[in-house]
């Protein structure tokens, strides 16, 4: 298909341990800087901590952790960013933590290559890099 | 989204709640507290204080996955991030390494 003509979708670029990752912007609800986490003994190794936001308690998942690229940092998070996860009609709202938020991109949907691999439902090029799109549905099977 | 009085403690860095209908004491144990629950003993690093009409948000399946088993749900007491204990989970025990001990 033409890229031109195909449907394209925004995304959240963002960056965590050395990897860039795309977020689906519809998912996206709001990115936070200077969030204070609090450590949650007994978590598995995902959960980077709870949070406070806008007067409700939130679990923030280590996006570096989720996605295996490496190790994450305890007690670090340069932002947060809050999303929906999990299937549409059952959408929690959780923080991911990642290093930064680089970019909001408009991409062709033909431009992303299938794949489905955990959280990771395709690859998309972006100036060159190869770049996951995640699936924040899939977070319902990740721990 | 529910409320109940709760008796607060600090465990690993954490504040628990537990709902206070379910303690029956709470003793001294070394330089920790040893809260006795319906069902079992559970030894923590300090009790907080109580907390009236805490307000518990549930949490849904995709949420759950990332919770340790002794967690019923999430709350906020002054702002703070609160975990809710699950009183019948310390009665069937802890796993090796959990950061709970239940006598």
């Amino acid at each position: 298909m033409d890229p031109a003509a195909s449907p394209r979708q925004r995304f959240l670029l963002v960056r965590g341990g050395g990897r860039e990752h795309l977020l689906p912007l519809e998912r996206v609800l709001r990115v936070l800087g200077g969030v204070r986490l609090y450590p949650f003994p007994g978590a598995p190794p995902a959960v980077k901590g709870l949070a406070e936001v806008g007067g409700e308690p939130l679990v923030v998942l280590d996006l570096v952790r989720l996605t295996g690229s490496a190790a994450g940092l305890a007690g670090q998070a340069g932002v947060v960013v809050l999303v929906k996860a999990g299937p549409v009609e059952e959408a929690e709202t959780v923080g991911l933590a990642v290093d930064e938020a680089l970019d909001i991109l408009e991409l062709p949907l033909a431009e992303i290559t299938p794949a489905s691999q955990g959280l990771v439902a395709g690859d998309a090029v972006i100036a060159g890099r190869l770049v996951p799109v995640l699936d924040l549905a899939a977070l319902a099977g990740e721990a | 989204m529910r409320k109940m009085n709760a008796l607060l403690v600090s465990q690993g860095g954490l504040t628990w709640a537990v709902d206070e209908n379910e303690v029956r004491g709470i003793t001294p144990l070394g330089a920790c507290v040893a809260v006795q629950l319906q069902q079992a003993t559970w030894v923590v690093d300090e009790v907080v204080g109580v907390q009236h009409d805490l307000v518990v948000h549930p949490v849904g399946a995709t949420l759950r996955r990332f919770l340790p088993p002794n967690c019923l749900g999430l709350a906020l007491v002054a702002g703070a991030p609160v975990a809710l204990f699950d009183p019948n989970r310390a009665a069937s025990g802890q796993t090796k390494g959990a950061s709970h001990h239940v006598l």
